[in-house]
Order: C-alpha cells, then structure tokens, then sequence
C-alpha cells in the first residue's frame, strides 16, 4: 500500500482578476522507504505540491491521502517532518530551547527530551556551544542543520525537505546523506524538492519532473535502480582506442553493455558497482587503456532541459 | 491544556522590546497615579490595554514571518493554536493587573488607607472579563491581516465609531448612537461586576452580551484561521 497518494490534484491561486494555474491535475503515489526527488523550474508548482500535502494549502480539486488517512490528520502530523525552504525559526530561542519546544509540540515524551535533543543536534553536527546559542545569530548553514534537526524528531514517517543543502558546507552534506540513508533503510518516506540535481540523483530512488504544474517525467535514479547505470570510460588518445564491435564483445564477456563511443569516452551499462569493477578488469586484461572511470552524470539535467540522452551507439 | 503552546506565546511576547515598552506605558502611570491618589480607580482600565498589547499580531505576525509553518506541522490544530494565544494574552494581562493591584494596595495601606477588599475583587473580576474581550477581538483581526495589521483595523475601527457617534451627537441621531455604542461594545467587550458591591442581582442580559461577543470573535477568528493558506506560494 503507498504511503501517500495524490490523485489529480489541481491548485489554483487568484491573481488579479483571474487566477492561476499552479497544480494542473498531478497524480503521483509514494511507497513507504521511498525517497523522492521533485525536481522542476521556478514556479513549476513544486512548493505549491508540498504546500498541499502538509495541509498549508487546500486543493481545489482532487484527492490526498497520507497512509488512508486525511493530510491534517494529527495521528499523520505526528508521524511528519518538514524542513522549509524558508528558514524563518523563532530567532529569540536558543537552538536547544527551540530543540525542546518541538519536541514537546511532537507530544514526544518530556523524559528523553534532554537526551533525544541533544542526540539530534550531535547528529547534524551542531556541538553544545551552538546549542546555547541563540537562533538569531545563527549562520545560513547552521539554521538549515537546527532545521534539520528539528524535521528529525520523534523518527518520522513522513519527511518533507524543501532545499534541504542550501546553504550547507561539504561535511554538512555527508551528514545529510548518511542520514537520508538511515530513514529510508527505517522505511520512513522522504520528498525532497530541491534544485541541487546532482544531489538529487545521488540520494533519491526516484525522481518526479514538474513543469507547468504537470508530472512531465517520473525517472528511477542511479540510487534507485542499479540496472539503469551508465558508467563512462576514457581511453587514451595516446594509444589505439579499440574498435567499437571489440569493445562491445569485451563488455559482454564482462556482462556489460557497450553503449557507444564519443571520443574519448566509452559508455557501458552494468548491473551494479561488482558488475563496473568487472568491466573496467576485462578492460584492463584486454589491454584497452583506461585513464578514468566514472558514472555518467547529467542525467536529470537533460530531464529538466528537455535534451536527448546520448545515442546508445555511434562509429569508433 | 498545552502548556508548551502557552509558554512559547508568552516568551515570544516578552522578549520583544518594542512590546515590553508598551506595557510598562500602560502599567507605570496608571500605578503612579494611583499611588498619588490614594485610590485604586486608574487601575481599572489597563488590562484591556495590556491584554490588547500581548494579543496584537497572535496569528498575522508568524503566519507573515513564517513560524507558524513549522508548528502547524505538529499535531496541533489551528482553533487549539487560536485559543492557546488567546488564553495565553488573558492570563499574562490578569497576572500583570493582579501585580498592579497588589503594589497600589500596598502603598494604600502604607498610607493608612484600607481598600475595600470586595472593591478587590470587582476590579479583578472587571479586567479578567475585558482582558478576555479584548484578547478575543484582537485574536480575531489578526486572522484577517497579516503582520500586526490588526493593530491598524483596530485603531480604525475606533476612530470611525468615534466619529460616527460625535456625528451622531451633534445631529441628534439616537440610532445612529445606539449602533456606534453596540460597534464599540463589541470592540472592546466589557463586564461590569459593580453588583456584587452592592447586593443586588447580577445583569444577565450584560453576562450574555458579553459572554457571546467573546465567542463569536472567537468563532470567527477560528473559521478563518482554518481556512488561511500558509505557503509563501499562496501570496
């Protein structure tokens, strides 16, 4: 059973004497352990879906559903974490007191408090001095980490991130992966709506391409289907680069697929990252000199500039 | 009740400047001339001021800045949010008007003057009821506006009824006084408890005048909260 549902929902807002279209009949589900990309240009109707399914907005037409169960439900908003786009915390609390008030808005249980506060703050790599601080002084990159913190508290179910790097330094962004990783092996459900597309395909199972207020593409990821990767290969320019029929016999020994040659690069399909390890090893035995090995990147830009993938083969 | 709710309201209040500066406007004065005065009179008014003071902006200002998003993500629902605030700016201006009362009593005795302990209790009773009245219309324009906007609907709405009725005064217009009353009656609602000084029976009519403008701008305040949009999409 999908842990969210949205059928053809559609969201107008009134501009003037008319009104706008930012929803225009979207109808998406999300599993449980899931964790799903929005990606779309601005004012594609991204905010306006989430808005939506955390009941900040109420749609015009069309149905919700969070486990069964209304979007406002509070037994759902237990189960809910958000992290906005918009970091406006209440400034005149310090981060552990905002920490504590979350928790007790959560009804979570006042003797973990301390602890469960403390733990998470640790977590996103805020340490006890910046606990005391107060969020008015905070930087960019530490209220986006105190907002992550309080998104994960009480383990939700349902996860919410708008942006959720922005702002972030590189270790913040490993914290933010590793912690990605551990909800979604929790089974918690997590949408993310970000511009950061690399990041996107690096941490999402799936990925829903918005535009106009439309579902123009849904597309598994790197991470969420391992028979999808591409990975690409240089070869030395130095030495003969092998001629496309014996790269491609090479890669099917390897179990691979050969996917075509743009000079100096050789793109091959392979089942997992054992499957690349074996590819590269043939490759290598076979006397082909490979100067780097990488997985293809870009995947999700063509998805949002509407370019063709590359062609599957082509003349060495 | 949750207390949580209640406490956060009351700390964001109070550790704004601007608002700790209105009310000690509201609450020194009224204190020093009652102290001058050797009678508690001047403090029957400041618990309207002081309810209206912490109320202003109870759900414009961070649904404007944002805030509220996050809390309404919590298992709390919006009337509970509303009425939380609300309860919250009624029992501050009760506790701030009990301190009042307490220091003007004291400098009275100090005085050896001996206020009449039913007189007491009227005066507490009369600024719980327009502390709650007033917290519940300014509660209620606040969900109408964003900021502290209700600030400004408040004020205008006083100055129009004030105009309309010296209008109504110097044309003689009995209707047209009646109905700027009533606005200002729902304004800022008020109940007057003198009857228990003097034994007679209470005004059952002014008990539901009162008691149902609080509920109604409550009532309102609550349909229209949980029908305002949140996202910054929303415009």
């Amino acid at each position: 059973m999908p842990a969210i549902v949205v059928e053809n929902l559609v969201k107008t807002y009134a501009r003037g004497l008319g009104r706008v279209t930012a929803l225009a009949g979207v109808s998406l589900t999300f599993e449980p352990g899931e964790t799903v990309g929005i990606i779309g240009p601005n004012g594609a109707g991204k905010t306006t879906l989430l808005g939506c399914l955390l009941g900040f907005l109420r749609p015009d037409s069309g149905k919700l559903s969070i486990e069964g169960r209304a979007v406002d439900d509070l037994g759902v908003r237990a189960a809910t974490g958000y992290l906005p786009e918009r970091l406006v915390l209440d400034r005149w609390m310090s981060g552990i007191a905002f920490m504590h008030y979350h928790h007790a808005l959560a009804g979570l249980p006042e003797a973990t408090r301390e602890r469960d506060c403390r733990e998470l703050l640790d977590r996103v790599g805020l340490d006890r001095e910046a606990g005391f601080r107060r969020v008015g002084r905070y930087s960019r990159g530490m209220l986006q980490r105190l907002a992550l913190a309080q998104a994960l508290l009480g383990n939700p179910r349902f996860l919410y991130l708008d942006e959720p790097i922005s702002g972030v330094d590189p270790a913040g962004i490993v914290t933010f992966r590793e912690i990605l990783s551990g909800l979604s092996a929790h089974g918690a459900t997590v949408i993310i709506n970000s511009h950061q597309l690399a990041e996107v395909e690096r941490v999402c199972h799936r990925v829903v391409f918005v535009k106009q207020g439309k579902v123009e593409a849904m597309d598994t990821t790197r991470a969420g289907a391992s028979h999808a990767r591409v990975l690409r290969v240089r070869l030395s320019t130095e030495q003969p680069v092998p001629a496309t029929d014996r790269l491609a016999a090479i890669a099917a020994d390897a179990g691979a697929t050969f996917r075509g040659w743009t000079a100096p690069d050789a793109r091959f399909a392979v089942a997992d990252d054992a499957g690349a390890t074996r590819l590269l090893a043939a490759l290598l035995a076979a006397g082909v000199a490979v100067t780097e090995a990488s997985p293809e990147e870009g995947r999700l830009e063509r998805l949002f500039t509407g370019a063709p993938a590359p062609p599957a083969g082509s003349a060495a | 009740m949750n207390r949580t709710l209640l406490v956060a309201f009351l700390r964001q209040r109070f550790t704004s400047p601007m608002r700790v500066g209105l009310l000690l406007i509201v609450t020194v004065f009224p204190l020093g001339a009652a102290i001058l005065a050797n009678d508690l009179a001047p403090l029957a008014g400041p618990a309207s001021a002081i309810a209206l003071i912490l109320s202003a902006g109870a759900i414009g200002q961070d649904v404007s800045s944002g805030t509220l998003q996050l809390l309404l993500v919590r298992p709390v629902s919006r009337p509970s949010v509303l009425l939380h605030r609300w309860l919250a700016s009624v029992i501050a201006a009760v506790g701030i008007t009990l301190v009042l009362l307490l220091l003007a009593t004291l400098a009275l005795l100090a005085h050896k003057t001996q206020p009449n302990a039913l007189d007491l209790v009227r005066m507490v009773l009369e600024a719980a009821c327009s502390a709650a009245g007033s917290a519940a219309v300014m509660v209620m324009l606040s969900t109408l506006v964003g900021g502290i906007g209700d600030v400004g609907l408040f004020v205008a709405a006083m100055i129009v009824t004030q105009m309309f009725s010296g209008l109504a005064m110097l044309e003689h217009w009995g209707a047209l006084a009646r109905a700027c009353n009533e606005v200002q009656g729902v304004l800022s609602p008020q109940l007057s408890w003198a009857w228990i000084l003097h034994g007679t029976p209470p005004s059952w009519f002014a008990i539901t005048s009162w008691a149902s403008t609080v509920t109604l701008a409550l009532a309102v305040g609550i349909a229209r909260f949980n029908r305002r949009e949140l996202s910054y999409a929303a415009g």
